[in-house]
């Protein structure tokens, strides 16, 4: 599955990158970027990358398959 | 507020009349918040000029994401047109963004991290000036003392002046909805902080200072393709101080009431500090401070209320983050809750620019009090009051043991 953050929804507010740090990065602004963007259905990686979708206040993140 | 409230037709929403600058016993604002959130998600308050509620978290936050509707051009809901011109808090998208362009990075997570021995000492050394005594008021001695030293060591101000800026802050914050005594003490608060960054301009001019240094980045910086204006530069410095003070003033005494009467999430903080930033996250939801205001930029139908060009609204981030459609028994306080996107910093592109470094003060705060003090009680509680509109203790009553 593909990991995706919305450039237009990410205000920065940095809770993807907090949480799982393996998945995500911050840009020089404190913005989210992704770091592997794909990820194995069920895997502990697609487990940290749904905590993140859980905890973006914006929404902003999401998978596809 | 009723349990029947009258509903406005022309309004469709219940109408209140609820003050909101008002001493109340602590928690009250957030229990009567919530009762009005239950009977509807958009209230209209006509205190003062009047002006929309919005109340639950889905609709605070549609609201905040939207800023060619709820605009800016006044941020506080009981002023639709100030006299001041706050950048970049009353700026909106376009010009909004190439501020935040420009101050965004010396407050990324990455640039704050940077501080963290820095905030940790002014922590210790603040906690140390009163430990022995046993006691303390935890909003004076601690809470407004301790972001005042972070903010003028991140700044690069000399230390000194913590003083000061204490009581500038305190000065300009009691003048908000103030008598006509505190509104002048207010406008010579400004008037000398003013002076103070006005002087500091000149001299960062005259000898600017490395590349880590904020003032110098600031005087450098480009606003999208020209120059910073020195009127610009002293505005930013002016709302960094509004901004950065106060609010970790409040939040720390609502952390700090809640943990003197649980020591059972006491002890977990001492016994498992990988969860600090967890409950740093769940005290931001659970004690959320601030109700932002926006201007209606244009005539709308907003879930079925008619707002018109030039109303008020105000954003009610206390409910919203207790809202139970949003979050689970939303009155507890649970550091292992998994799923917290709550909007404490707001949403949408005015998300506080200074989130990054709160979060850093709060769980440095966690995690060094309870090193130097790991049991304490709250005195004198009976008679704790807290203020609006942005909610916050007077003061906070601590004591410990030091015959040990």
């Amino acid at each position: 599955m593909k990991i995706l953050i919305d450039a237009n929804r990410c205000t920065g507010h940095g809770r993807c990158y907090s949480l799982t740090p393996e998945l995500f990065d911050a840009d020089d602004e404190g913005y989210g970027t992704v770091l592997a963007d794909q990820v194995e259905s069920g895997s502990p990686l697609a487990e940290g990358a749904e905590r993140a979708i859980r905890n973006c206040p914006e929404s902003a993140i999401r998978l596809e398959a | 507020m009723t349990a029947d409230l009258p509903v406005s037709a022309e309004r469709n929403c219940p109408v209140i009349n609820w003050n909101v600058g008002e001493p109340r016993p602590v928690h009250t604002y957030v229990t009567e918040l919530g009762e009005l959130r239950e009977q509807a998600p958009i209230a209209w308050n006509e205190y003062a000029a009047g002006h929309w509620m919005l109340l639950t978290h889905e609709l605070v936050r549609e609201a905040f994401q939207a800023p060619d509707v709820f605009c800016s051009d006044a941020t506080i809901f009981t002023v639709p047109d100030p006299e001041w011109h706050w950048i970049p808090t009353m700026e909106n998208p376009p010009q909004h963004t190439k501020y935040r362009h420009v101050l965004n990075p010396p407050f990324s997570p990455r640039a704050v991290k940077a501080l963290e021995p820095e905030i940790r000492r002014a922590a210790v050394e603040t906690i140390s000036a009163f430990k022995d005594r046993g006691s303390c008021d935890f909003v004076g001695d601690f809470a407004v003392r301790y972001p005042t030293r972070v903010f003028l060591s991140i700044l690069g101000l000399p230390e000194e002046h913590t003083d000061m800026f204490v009581a500038w802050v305190e000065d300009i914050f009691a003048g908000f909805g103030g008598g006509e005594e505190a509104m002048a003490k207010m406008a010579s608060a400004q008037e000398a902080s003013n002076q103070y960054f006005a002087d500091l301009l000149e001299s960062r001019k005259r000898e600017p200072l490395g590349e880590g240094d904020f003032f110098t980045t600031l005087l450098n910086a480009q606003v999208g393709d020209r120059a910073i204006t020195d009127d610009e530069f002293l505005n930013i410095a002016e709302v960094l101080l509004l901004a950065g003070l106060d609010t970790i003033k409040s939040q720390l005494g609502y952390m700090f009431l809640h943990l003197a009467g649980s020591p059972g999430h006491r002890q977990r903080l001492i016994s498992e500090p990988q969860i600090v930033p967890g409950a740093v996250e769940e005290y931001l939801r659970v004690f959320a401070i601030v109700m932002d205001g926006r201007k209606v930029a244009k005539d709308v139908d907003f879930h079925g209320c008619p707002m018109k060009k030039g109303d008020m609204v105000m954003m009610c981030i206390p409910s919203a983050s207790r809202d139970p459609r949003a979050f689970p028994e939303p009155d507890a306080v649970d550091f292992d809750r998994v799923a917290i996107g709550h909007i404490a910093f707001a949403a949408g592109p005015h998300r506080c620019l200074g989130s990054h470094l709160a979060r850093l003060e709060l769980a440095v705060a966690l995690d060094e009090w309870h090193k130097l003090i790991p049991d304490y009680v709250a005195v004198d509680t009976g008679t704790l009051r807290e203020t609006g509109p942005q909610l916050g203790l007077d003061e906070l009553r601590l004591r410990w043991d030091v015959s040990q």
